[in-house]
């Protein structure tokens, strides 16, 4: 028997793994021969062992078949690590998630005050004086980290963005992305969206009644409140919001290709990726499917879903867009040490901004020499 | 005797495990089960970063990686309980979480902290429960520390069979060329960096010039374009050697990018640059210091092989001339012969005379006469082809290999060579015409046809020579005397 090893994101928590056995199970009784072995890494450790393949391919075993975010795909396959290009698996259209019972009891129309992003940003100034154990809005990472995806709609929104349009150079040092990325950051530095490192404890999330609001790509888990959702509020340059997809590729030193590959599409099949999206909350990739999802969301949440898609982007085709990511990261994670030191503020944001649009374009130019 | 019971099971489940993640993870997911919670996390002490990083985790029963770090603060509770200041830390909203240090000596400072959670709505931690965790806590803070002390050795160990391996490899290789591929790749691999690049200073030129980088395939490459002089605020490798201030860049990329001067004696004679860029991976703390001394070696390497270079070049060329010596030219000749035979090509062998070189020297003095030969050296040097060879086999006689040339063809170019020598002009200030020239006579051989071995060869360039000097000199003639290309010119 043939032991296909199948690397995932953690897409569904602690039931990922078993989750996604389901979903193999008619694979597996049409292929006795092969058995597929799920393992679940973090995007970081998937990070780490990939490149480890790379420099060390004979010390360190590879998988056969992976699940990237959408955006690693370039970096893999200029570093020649994939067997053809990534394919797309399921999405996440990004949303504004609000408790209608608490708004309602506060005086705030939804609305109203979560159309722009002047609004929501004096919404979350209103409910922080209201006090109590809900805070305006929920930090959706699990650890202190501020991503690219994350701000990137308020970037976008205020008619700013991350790279020149040949993807020679970063831009989001600019005036107005700069701005969207400090309204984000304003929100941590206020304490509307509580930082894990503050108290050392976990922070909670809309859906287990810790906050007001929260922005969220999927459809919601079952939680015991009204919920209503709202697209990415408007900014000086318009309405953006982020769609997010997870690929799948093959990649070259996998011992398996064939079945690899037979596997890569089983699950992209139209029929098996929307059942996987739905399994997760997520939404599938092809345009005439993900209607059918926003269909069954019922009309209320399946319109401000429909109406999100309409206004969101995905994150730009730039050379490493894996690496720049990470450079990005360590920026924010700088940042966020600031905001808990309390000494944020907009020129510590230019410089670090200033610094790490320098350094990614460093990336940048030596993208064609490392492919 | 009664025996002592173990706090949680721990000390008997884990003395067979050496790694600290299985360590980790094993007392999760024991605890874990005693305590009846749905999730247990591992976080340790990231300095670097000041922050708890999350190292295991165990969820609904199973090993679950997570991605969970926490940013310490002074004022934090946290902070409170990795100085010891606090045994525990509980919170029942939204669901049961405890927190517990993991220190070896319970009120003493913790390297990090245990993390257990309940469902939503699940019973909080009791007084008992928040003990047994502690007592859990310290058993595998203990164990921890046993297994972090026998990870290092074997690190260790495993650095010094590096470091013997790469030593080996300076040893063996006194060119510059031969051994820095392999130090480089040597390095690369052993510490899986996604580039290592080496730029060295070149003596007497104030440049510094780049000499080879591995990517994170191994594959090499050369650097030979990039050129920078050694001058301040030119580059900002040249204001590291030179000890300028620092570029606030270089501090930003300190984490994946490390800049390593070669320094020998107080002189910096080149600089190794690492970097992690492209995957973003930090270069562990423990590699920096191991680096920083394979930089010595490879400083040490490189001053050594400079030297042995410059030695070999005083035993292979003529000081005067700066052409090769006979025993350089006869391994050389050796090789062509073995091409030409192997590959079917033409070789011709030239031997070159000064006209009354004896009488420059009886009429001016050794010193002109010594300054005509420097001339011709330098001559030849530069309007030879590139892969003509020439030597100085004795006295004013020059013996030059012509690959790839047949007899007409050596001789075309060696009556081009003869025009250059008629054009020197060498001042003699004391004398009436103020300046002398000089003609020369030249015998061509050419394989196969006059001669199959290097001794035959010059036998045969000789009596083309003799054959030329009897017949007035200054001109060329190859072996068969009928064929003369160039008749005296005076």
């Amino acid at each position: 028997m043939k032991a296909l090893h199948f690397w995932m994101l953690p897409d569904h928590g602690s039931k990922t793994a078993s989750n996604a056995r389901g979903h193999l199970r008619e694979f597996i009784r049409m292929h006795p021969e092969i058995k597929v072995e799920v393992a679940v890494k973090t995007a970081s450790s998937l990070w780490k062992q990939l490149f480890l393949i790379l420099k060390r391919p004979q010390e360190v075993p590879a998988p056969d078949l992976i699940e990237i975010p959408a955006p690693w795909g370039s970096t893999l396959e200029q570093l020649g690590m994939l067997e053809g290009p990534s394919v797309p698996w399921w999405t996440e259209i990004g949303v504004l998630y609000y408790r209608k019972d608490l708004l309602r009891r506060h005086g705030l129309d939804p609305a109203e005050a979560l159309a722009s992003i002047g609004g929501l940003m004096e919404t979350c100034r209103r409910l922080a004086r209201v006090g109590g154990r809900c805070l305006p809005i929920a930090n959706g990472n699990s650890r202190d980290f501020v991503s690219m995806e994350d701000v990137a709609p308020w970037v976008w929104s205020r008619g700013g963005d991350f790279f020149s349009r040949d993807g020679s150079r970063a831009l989001f040092h600019r005036e107005e992305a700069f701005y969207g990325i400090h309204e984000y950051l304003q929100l941590l530095d206020q304490g509307w969206m509580p930082l894990l490192g503050k108290n050392g404890l976990v922070p909670v999330s809309l859906f287990e009644g810790g906050s007001f609001l929260q922005f969220h790509g999927r459809l919601p888990p079952r939680c015991p409140f009204p919920l209503g959702a709202v697209v990415f509020p408007r900014g000086d340059g318009g309405r953006r919001g982020t769609l997010s997809a997870r690929h799948l590729a093959v990649p070259r030193a996998s011992a398996l290709g064939p079945e690899s590959s037979e596997l890569l599409r089983y699950l992209t099949r139209p029929s098996q990726a929307e059942r996987y999206a739905a399994s997760v909350g997520g939404f599938p990739c092809r345009q005439e499917q993900q209607e059918a999802s926003f269909q069954g969301a019922g009309e209320e949440l399946g319109g401000v879903f429909r109406e999100a898609k309409a206004h969101a982007r995905a994150l730009p085709e730039v050379p490493f867009l894996g690496t720049l990511e990470k450079v990005f990261d360590r920026s924010m994670e700088n940042l966020i040490r600031t905001i808990l030191q309390r000494s944020y503020c907009e020129s510590v944001l230019r410089q670090e901004l200033i610094y790490a649009a320098a350094e990614m374009d460093y990336v940048l130019s030596l993208a064609g020499a490392a492919a | 005797m009664r025996r002592r019971k173990e706090p949680c099971g721990l000390c008997r489940f884990h003395r067979k495990l050496l790694l600290s993640d299985d360590l980790m993870l094993a007392a999760l997911g024991l605890l874990s089960r005693e305590l009846a919670c749905e999730k247990a996390v591992g976080f340790l002490e990231n300095p670097r970063a000041l922050s708890l990083e999350a190292r295991g985790c165990i969820w609904h029963g199973a090993r679950q990686e997570t991605e969970e770090a926490i940013h310490l603060h002074p004022a934090s509770p946290i902070a409170e309980l990795l100085d010891g200041r606090r045994r525990a830390l509980s919170q029942r909203f939204p669901r049961p979480i405890l927190y517990v240090p993991l220190s070896p000596i319970q009120g003493h400072p913790a390297k990090g902290v245990l993390r257990f959670e309940r469902a939503t709505g699940g019973r909080p931690f009791s007084a008992q429960e928040r003990l047994r965790a502690g007592h859990g806590a310290t058993a595998l803070a203990q164990r921890l520390e046993r297994a972090e002390m026998t990870r290092r050795n074997k690190e260790q160990i495993k650095r010094f069979q590096a470091l013997t391996e790469l030593a080996a490899i300076f040893a063996s290789s006194l060119r510059v060329e031969d051994g820095l591929k392999l130090i480089l790749q040597g390095v690369q691999q052993h510490f899986a960096l996604d580039r290592v690049r080496l730029y060295l200073v070149q003596p007497g030129a104030q440049k510094l010039r780049g000499e080879l980088s591995v990517d994170m395939r191994g594959q090499v490459k050369s650097l030979r374009a990039e050129e920078m002089p050694m001058v301040a605020g030119t580059h900002r490798f040249v204001d590291l050697l030179l000890g300028s201030n620092r570029d606030p860049l270089l501090e930003r990329y300190s984490e994946t990018v490390l800049h390593l001067p070669l320094v020998l004696q107080g002189n910096a004679v080149g600089l190794l640059v690492v970097d992690n860029l492209m995957s973003q991976q930090g270069i562990a703390n423990e590699d920096v210091g191991m680096l920083k001394s394979f930089a010595g070696q490879i400083a040490l390497a490189v001053d050594n092989s400079r030297l042995f270079d410059e030695v070999q070049a005083l035993s292979l060329y003529d000081s005067l001339t700066g052409l090769p010596v006979r025993r350089y030219f006869f391994q050389r000749l050796q090789e062509e012969i073995y091409r030409a035979q192997r590959f079917s090509q033409p070789l011709s062998l030239a031997l070159l005379d000064l006209d009354y070189y004896k009488e420059v020297n009886d009429t001016y003095g050794h010193q002109v006469g010594d300054d005509l030969l420097r001339e011709v050296g330098r001559v030849l040097s530069s309007h030879l082809r590139k892969i003509d060879f020439p030597c100085r086999y004795g006295g004013d006689e020059i013996l030059i290999l012509l690959p790839q040339s047949k007899d007409e063809d050596a001789c075309a170019i060696m009556t081009r060579l003869a025009q250059r020598i008629r054009e020197i002009r060498i001042p003699v200030p004391f004398s009436k015409a103020k300046e002398i020239s000089v003609t020369a006579s030249i015998g061509v051989a050419t394989y196969p046809e006059d001669g199959r071995t290097a001794e035959d060869l010059i036998a045969k360039a000789d009596e083309a020579l003799y054959w030329v000097k009897s017949r007035g000199k200054n001109a060329v003639a190859s072996c068969a005397r009928s064929r003369t290309t160039a008749e005296p010119s005076s």
